[in-house]
């Protein structure tokens, strides 16, 4: 049997086909909290009142921060809201930031509990993942046949079976592999320990799993 | 190591925090094993898809939303002055050189041997031989990019008269200019 290094596709989903054994990592990936000393310094011209430093730091992280809301609330003007509204707070607590922590980790935690708190008012039950060793069933959110039929291509199918997850998942789905968080960076941002922070990922790609794999995938 | 224990390892395999040794282990296992390799592809497939999952544009007000919320004033930044001046001359320049360069091509100034070029820049230069040679290859390409260009050129406004070629070179300028104020446009609002 052969075996090489190539990126996962359909064609791998054929029996004796190459297969990708590479683990999934970034190429050519500036990691955002490579940029401390540069928000530090952002964040210091704040505090002396230039407004131009602040527009900086917004078009630096108003992208990633409005991703993982986006992903948490699933409608773009309530997550440009929330968006607007996580880089207010983080306005008006700069003097209480702790530089000891990287800029975008305390910003993913404002941002984290203003999503929070929406959800909250707006549908408590969404929030619910029952007991973190026993989550969801699987069953109540399936992709129904016009959905799969509607989905153009295999992101989007992806795309939706993710939007059946519960956001507390979909969250750390986004911070582990959109935003390439390490555990402790999203234990910090959602302020949980690392363990729930591996039982969340591992239960919500397990979930994915079994939802793909129903869907005809593996 | 047996299957159930391969594949409670393959969601740390995906995330890069295992060890070297165990992470062998698991490739040489995955090898022979199509039910753990199968597992492993579906949970590739999901980091990969959540990686590129799309996301819907902001608004270009955002940035200004959130100044008026704070009660700060929102101005888009501008080029300084000497910025101004500088790109100016820089675009009026390229658009000079490109009319002169389409004009040079199509009356023949393209038919320059480049070889006596680089002959004549090997004597004046007092480089290191290995180093002439770089200087040297790097020449040709450019010389035959610059060849390339002027049989494209010259196919271009083959039969054109004078007329014709300028309005070609100045459309070609028309569009430089247009290109490059628009991303010091884009690059002077963020």
């Amino acid at each position: 049997m052969d075996f090489r290094l190539t990126m996962p596709s359909k064609a791998a989903a054929i029996p004796g086909v190459i297969l990708d054994l590479t683990p999934v990592k970034s190429k050519c990936y500036t990691h955002p909290m490579a940029s401390k000393n540069q928000d530090q310094i952002l964040i210091d011209r704040c505090l002396a009142g230039d407004s131009r430093a602040f527009n900086d730091l917004i078009n630096r992280y108003k992208r990633q921060v409005f991703s993982l809301i986006f992903r948490l609330v699933h409608n773009q003007n309530d997550a440009e809201d929330i968006a607007q509204e996580t880089f207010i707070k983080a306005y008006k607590s700069f003097a209480g930031y702790d530089s000891s922590y990287p800029f975008l980790t305390w910003l993913f935690k404002i941002a984290h509990n203003s999503a929070i708190d929406f959800l909250r008012a707006q549908k408590p039950e969404s929030l619910s993942i029952h007991d973190e060793e026993n989550p969801v069933d699987i069953e109540d959110t399936q992709i129904s046949l016009e959905e799969r039929i509607e989905a153009a291509s295999q992101q989007e199918l992806i795309d939706r079976v993710l939007d059946t997850l519960p956001p507390l998942y979909r969250e750390v789905l986004v911070l582990r592999h959109q935003q390439e968080l390490s555990y402790e960076e999203i234990a910090e941002s959602l302020d949980i320990p690392v363990g729930t922070v591996k039982i969340r990922l591992f239960r919500a790609r397990d979930i994915m799993k079994q939802k793909l794999v129903k869907l005809g995938y593996g | 190591m047996e299957c159930q224990e391969i594949k409670n390892k393959l969601q740390e395999l995906v995330d890069n925090s295992l060890e070297i040794q165990e992470v062998t282990a698991i490739k040489n296992h995955l090898r022979s094993c199509c039910s753990c390799t199968a597992d492993y592809r579906l949970l590739n497939l999901v980091a990969q898809s959540v990686k590129a999952l799309p996301l819907p544009q902001l608004s270009p007000e955002f940035n200004a939303n959130i100044f008026n919320a704070l009660g700060l004033e929102y101005k888009i930044p501008r080029l300084s002055p000497v910025l101004k001046w500088a790109t100016g001359a820089v675009v009026s320049l390229s658009s000079l050189w490109l009319v002169i360069f389409g004009l040079g091509l199509t009356f023949g100034l393209n038919k320059l041997d480049p070889f006596k070029i680089f002959s004549l820049a090997k004597d004046l230069i007092k480089a290191p031989p290995n180093l002439q040679v770089i200087l040297v290859k790097a020449g040709l390409r450019l010389a035959d990019m610059i060849d390339l260009l002027g049989q494209v050129a010259a196919t271009l406004l083959k039969g054109s008269n004078l007329l014709v070629q300028l309005a070609i070179a100045s459309i070609a300028a028309f569009a430089i200019i247009a290109v490059t104020s628009k991303r010091i446009y884009i690059n002077s609002k963020i």
